[in-house]
């Protein structure tokens, strides 16, 4: 088994912090080997007169260079002073620390009181995404020597903002991995992720990411937004039957509507239009969506029963371009650079479909990206714009298992290899079942707050799941259902919001009932 | 290209997405039977999203040390001492 060397910048802490940290190694059931503790003005000697400390093997230095810490079987754990290591951390990190070379957890932030345990920021799975925008990970991070080392060094990696610190050393490591368990306790009573735009500026350059980085220093949280190099072609693929709404008090055929607001507000021009019509759709139906397409728009007619995946495929062997916009017929643009940014999403190979914050007509939430747990919901519909949500995961770039298909861009390469939409759910579900095919052949599916589209759903359908879909997904996917790397064994599971699952505890939402799931679209 | 060409390699490269979508679907639906047994699904044979089974699955993980056998003794003594007494006792442990 791995032996673990502790590593805690002292700068600015006092010996009370420090004291406290010493007695949670003491405390732990499997104690590290050293205890470096750097750039400090306490005198060490005050806590190596404590019996307790006296009594240990661990060994406390400040210096860094000293050849018992240069062991390559050991694991290096950071831990900020004032933090205290949680008793089974060091034990859980390392029976990982065989398979996994970078290893991050939960905390604990403030007091225990009488009934109250203390809270916990639960974090997901390894999402480099959402790590450019915040340091999601926490200030705890274990990590092999060979990624110490290849990042930089324990003590400049030791002296660096926790941002700046999790970005090297998750660019250097292969084998990312949370433990969904609480690792230590927190000094800070503040659970939002910190960010630091000198970090992710500096990221960027050593990874090549050609990108404009600004900071919103309320949120904490940093946009990285990528700089496009070429204007691929897109083919904004819109089903439709032609349905006329009214919209904002106007009587619009929603197509017609989705089409036009497109063309005349984005900023992204280089973009045609497929309309996929059903042959219920009337002639004036019909005529309103060519007049608002102009010499963009290809009319296929679709004249089977309905089925939305096949609908999208049928759109989208009709095009010849290298990205696909899925956009439903009741959508509308609401920021213009909304296409430049999922563009920008795209630059990065790696990511095979993204896909925009979508909202109601009165502002509220309509999707937010998918979780499934294992119901698949979007993630805090209905909620007001202003949620920030759980650690402010509503206001960053990041990893999602699932994107309403309601509006994504994706790779024609991509969509050709998965097969496009599933025809097996011709109502619900066909978008969770094609996120799901895309990670599972390795590209990342990544949910941005910035850009945005409407989505006036509650218009045109109501949501009705089908016995049939919901078998066909579990038989595929239970495995990913059930444990959605985007979310966290100790939540709150049948929700659409990121709850720590209290046990005993009640909440009004369990006093209602589950939520009803989503059908997509 | 005629509409009947056009028609035709519509419907080739229709039935290539679904072919592909097939190999896809038939090997998640193996990695699945492999996990969870080739009946990986609810008692009435097919997945449903039944609510059920986590609630049972939170109340078996419930820590339910008060009604261990041992304590049964302690639990009976406690609830027969005076009135006073026990709330002392509970006021103290709060």
């Amino acid at each position: 088994m791995n032996s673990c060397i502790v590593v805690t910048s002292a700068e600015g802490c006092n010996s009370k912090d420090l004291l406290k940290t010493a007695q949670s190694l003491v405390a732990s059931s499997i104690r590290p080997t050293h205890w470096l503790v750097l750039d400090s003005n306490v005198k060490f000697a005050k806590i190596l007169r404590r019996r307790s400390m006296k009594k240990t093997a661990i060994a406390i230095t400040d210096d860094p260079s000293n050849p018992a810490l240069s062991s390559q079987t050991s694991t290096i754990v950071f831990l900020r002073a004032g933090d205290t290591l949680a008793p089974t951390a060091l034990s859980l990190v390392t029976q990982q620390a065989d398979q996994h070379d970078l290893i991050y957890g939960d905390s604990a932030h403030g007091r225990a009181k009488k009934f109250e345990e203390p809270s916990k920021a639960r974090r997901p799975q390894w999402s480099p995404e959402r790590l450019r925008s915040h340091n999601y990970v926490g200030d705890l991070l274990a990590a092999s020597q060979s990624v110490v080392a290849a990042a930089g060094g324990v003590s400049m990696l030791a002296a660096l903002h926790e941002h700046d610190r999790s970005l090297r050393l998750f660019e250097v490591c292969k084998t990312p991995h949370r433990i969904a368990d609480v690792l230590y306790h927190s000094s800070q009573e503040r659970m939002v992720p910190t960010a630091s735009l000198d970090a992710v500026q500096r990221h960027c350059e050593r990874t090549g990411i050609d990108a404009a980085c600004t900071i919103d220093e309320e949120m904490q949280s940093v946009r990285v937004k990528r700089r496009l190099r070429s204007q691929p072609k897109i083919s904004v693929i819109v089903p439709t039957r032609g349905t006329t709404e009214n919209l904002k008090g106007n009587e619009v055929v929603l197509a017609a509507h989705a089409i036009k607001t497109l063309i005349d507000s984005s900023t992204y021009q280089n973009f045609d239009v497929i309309a996929v019509l059903d042959s219920v759709t009337t002639n004036e139906g019909r005529q309103a969506i060519i007049d608002a397409g102009g010499s963009r728009i290809k009319i296929v007619d679709y004249d089977r029963p309905f089925n939305f995946a096949e609908k999208i495929n049928l759109g989208a062997v009709c095009s010849d371009a290298d990205l696909l916009l899925l956009l439903n017929d009741d959508t509308e643009i609401i920021t213009p650079d909304a296409l430049e940014t999922l563009v920008g999403i795209l630059e990065d190979q790696t990511v095979g479909m993204t896909g925009p914050m979508l909202l109601y007509e009165d502002m509220t939430i309509q999707s937010a990206g998918h979780i499934l747990n294992p119901v698949p919901f979007d993630l805090y519909r209905e909620q007001e714009l202003t949620c920030t949500g759980a650690q402010h995961l509503l206001q960053v770039q990041r990893e999602a298992s699932g994107l309403i298909a309601a509006c994504v861009l994706v790779r024609r390469s991509v969509f050709d290899e998965v097969g496009g939409l599933c025809t097996l759910f011709p109502f619900n579900y066909n978008d969770v079942d094609f996120g799901l095919k895309i990670q599972d052949a390795g590209h990342r599916v990544v949910w941005t707050p910035h850009a945005q589209f409407h989505h006036f759903e509650s218009k045109t359908r109501t949501p009705k799941l089908q016995t049939f879909e919901v078998a066909t997904i579990g038989a595929r996917w239970r495995d990913k259902l059930e444990d959605d790397p985007y979310f966290n064994p100790h939540l709150e599971r049948y929700i659409d919001i990121w709850k720590e699952n209290v046990m005993g505890q009640r909440s009004v939402l369990d006093a209602l009932g589950p939520t009803a799931p989503i059908a997509s679209k | 290209m005629s509409n009947d060409a056009e028609a035709a390699r519509r419907s080739q490269a229709l039935d290539q997405l679904i072919a592909r979508d097939g190999e896809i679907g038939e090997r998640a639906k193996r990695r699945v039977a492999k996990i969870y047994g080739p009946t990986a699904t609810s008692s009435l044979g097919t997945y449903d999203f039944s609510d059920s089974f986590a609630k049972r699955d939170q109340v078996s993980r419930r820590g339910d040390w008060v009604h261990r056998s041992w304590l049964r003794p302690i639990r009976f003594f406690y609830r027969h001492i005076p009135k006073p007494i026990r709330f002392a006792i509970k006021k103290f442990f709060a």
